[in-house]
């Protein structure tokens, strides 16, 4: 079978001594920041992407694929020991893994996160390199109008399912797309915004856009009176789940990987969506024994798996279409470019070994992680009584010199505070920064196949909404709006998005 | 600094908001009027962004507007100094490191993060500072290979 073949091909990739290192450091550094409250994967790896400069592409990919879903699985720990999830995504895992710690069973729920995320990621491997054939392939039939349809369905589905009041999260998908116009246009050399500064000619560095709108604005919210961290660490005794246990985990691990790999490929989608939908599913099919909300094992074990798949499934629109569904995927668009890539179906073709490798690699992935984790809860419970005083200054100061030196540029350092700062305001006022970023992303895209598709059409606006493919994308856009202003959707959503996204 | 934290006020959010979205749509919109727009068929550099500008402006009054509605809420912010000097540091860091070298920079820039902390003595801010410039310097320069000196020209060694 293809598909066999070329795992197997991905995976002599992945197994390569340089890529396995890097995989285990992402992995490695990717549970550390999901540990630790304060820092995301989002801003990790939009600090690590300069140092993906010297490295191959594969395993710069790699690396920072570890960092994403590595995070997943610091997260959990957290949010079941301390009851603070260090991540959104393990927001529902404290509700029920928390409660199990503190009954004692701390070990037996730890166990569950990681065995159902293994399950998950194993699982999502799978689907992700079984899309990529057949969705590439459908790709090559879209011309620029059906990108331009596909971009404005994905920037319009992101902020339907994510958080959010609606129309402030078009105001920032639009505000990213101006801030992504920033620079020379491509066609007649004209310099826009730059005012007359020769640092933005390429553009405003997606490096200090990315950390100053998530990293420096988290840290000055952080900063805030009132927001102290206290840590009380439940104790971990024995690690093994029982028989009962793990027959508890079985099926909910298997719905949750369904769902998350579903819901993961879906534009706005990934972990967060995920892991929240299964923990409501997995309430309602609850028989017992325990309650949910009291220590329910299922409670932990299918969101966890959803988390996980979610986290691996999103790859899949940007691995093929060289669309992001969120802000990771977008930052690691970014990754791709700054090697020269060009993200889009001629990956698959013109880079296999990045391609499979990197498919290959999130299982090698997972299996690091099982292994890494369990031992290791004692470490990442030292760390968490870090202070937050030391922590952020060392943050700061990487985050300044990580965007230094992709340039050695000043400019690059102002736009980073000034982002920071923007950043900042923007979550005061509850506007949400992840369509910024999208927004930023696909800015250029979109305008230049809304060129294309009229320098073919002749000036002739209908022929974005032509094809089958474009009239379905723009129904299903505009289907997604209206639902979701509807007032009993917008409720449903409120509800369910308490929490802040990564 | 404890009284530095009287940081509180009132506003309404998505007021404010859709006035801050509003601004940038003018903003974008006003450099945008002076590239030449041209037609469909040959889009101009300033078709795309004045068409995005109008679309901001509509959202941010929009937005504006919904937020009337709503009365004032306090709210809590981050003092300003701390803001100051939180984005102070990668400035101050990027102005020095060529003049002084990295390993200074980093230690002035470090400091100066260090004062945006609240409870933190002149002793643990110096030494934060101090390991943190040693740690950069370790993993940048000798590690990582940024091109920066670690120590420049205003300090001759």
């Amino acid at each position: 079978m293809e598909l066999i073949e070329n795992l197997a091909f991905g995976l002599q990739t992945a197994l390569t001594y340089e890529n396995l290192l890097y995989c285990f450091f992402g992995c490695l550094l990717g549970t550390l920041i999901g540990v630790l409250p304060g820092v995301g994967p989002t801003t990790t790896i939009a600090l690590l992407l300069p140092m993906t400069f010297g490295l191959d592409a594969s395993t710069s990919l790699i690396m920072l694929a570890g960092i994403y879903y590595g995070a997943q699985y610091g997260g959990s720990t957290t949010a079941i020991l301390v009851n603070l999830p260090g991540e959104a995504a393990s927001a529902v895992t404290a509700i029920d893994g928390y409660q199990m710690a503190r009954s004692g069973r701390a070990g037996a729920a730890l166990a569950a996160a990681a065995i159902s995320s293994f399950v998950a990621g194993t699982i999502a491997t799978v689907v992700v390199a079984g899309f990529a054939l057949p969705l590439g392939e459908a790709a090559l039939s879209f011309g620029p109008p059906e990108y331009f349809t596909l971009i404005v369905f994905g920037l319009i589905l992101s902020v339907t399912l994510a958080n959010g009041p609606l129309l402030k999260a078009i105001a920032m998908i639009v505000l990213g797309l101006l801030f992504g116009i920033v620079g020379a246009d491509v066609y007649t050399g004209l310099q826009r915004f730059t005012f007359g500064s020769l640092d933005l000619y390429d553009g405003i560095n997606f490096v200090a856009f990315a950390t100053g709108i998530y990293g420096i604005s988290e840290i000055l919210s952080n900063l805030e009176q009132g927001s102290t961290r206290s840590v009380s660490v439940s104790r971990v005794s024995s690690i093994m789940p029982s028989r009962d246990d793990l027959k508890r985990i079985f099926l909910p691990a298997l719905r949750g990987t369904g769902l998350g790999s579903v819901l993961g490929i879906l534009p706005g989608g990934g972990a967060t969506l995920s892991s929240f939908a299964s923990y409501a599913l997995e309430k309602k099919l609850s028989k017992g024994p325990v309650r949910f909300g009291e220590g329910a094992i299922q409670g932990v074990a299918g969101p966890e798996a959803a988390n996980n798949a979610g986290a691996q499934t999103s790859f899949i629109p940007m691995l093929t279409l060289g669309i992001p569904g969120n802000g990771v995927m977008a930052i690691m668009l970014g990754a791709l470019m700054i090697q020269g890539i060009q993200p889009g179906p001629s990956v698959m073709a013109m880079n296999p070994t990045l391609f499979w490798g990197l498919i290959a690699s999130m299982w090698v992935g997972n299996l690091i992680l099982l292994i890494l984790n369990l031992p290791l809860v004692g470490l990442w419970v030292k760390l968490l009584s870090t202070p937050y005083n030391v922590m952020f200054p060392a943050i700061l100061i990487f985050s300044a010199i990580g965007v230094y030196s992709i340039n050695l540029s000043y400019t690059d350092l102002v736009l980073l505070s000034g982002f920071g700062f923007l950043g900042y305001i923007l979550f005061k006022l509850e506007c949400e920064p992840a369509p910024l970023l999208l927004g930023f992303i696909l800015g250029p895209m979109l305008e230049e196949n809304l060129r294309r598709a009229l320098i073919f059409s002749r000036g002739d606006w209908s022929v974005l909404a032509a094809s089958p493919i474009s009239k379905t994308l723009l129904f299903l856009a505009i289907l997604a709006l209206v639902l979701t202003a509807l007032p009993r959707v917008s409720r449903m959503r409120s509800t369910i998005f308490k929490e802040n996204d990564e | 600094m404890a009284e530095l934290d009287k940081g509180t006020i009132a506003i309404r959010k998505d007021v404010v908001a859709g006035g801050v979205i509003t601004a940038f749509a003018i903003g974008f919109g006003a450099i945008s009027w002076g590239y030449r727009f041209g037609t469909p068929t040959q889009m101009g550099p300033g078709f795309f962004p004045l068409l995005l500008s109008g679309l901001l402006a509509c959202l941010g009054l929009a937005v504006s507007v919904q937020g009337l509605v709503a009365s004032s809420e306090p709210m809590v912010i981050v003092s300003p100094l701390r803001l100051l000097c939180v984005l102070a540091t990668p400035l101050i860091f990027g102005r020095l490191a060529r003049p002084t070298g990295f390993f200074p920079a980093v230690l002035i820039a470090a400091f100066i993060g260090t004062l945006a902390a609240r409870g933190m003595s002149l002793a643990a801010r110096l030494a934060v500072a101090g390991v943190l410039a040693l740690l950069s310097t370790a993993v940048f320069v000798w590690g990582l290979g940024v091109p920066l000196p670690p120590f420049g020209r205003w300090l001759t060694i």
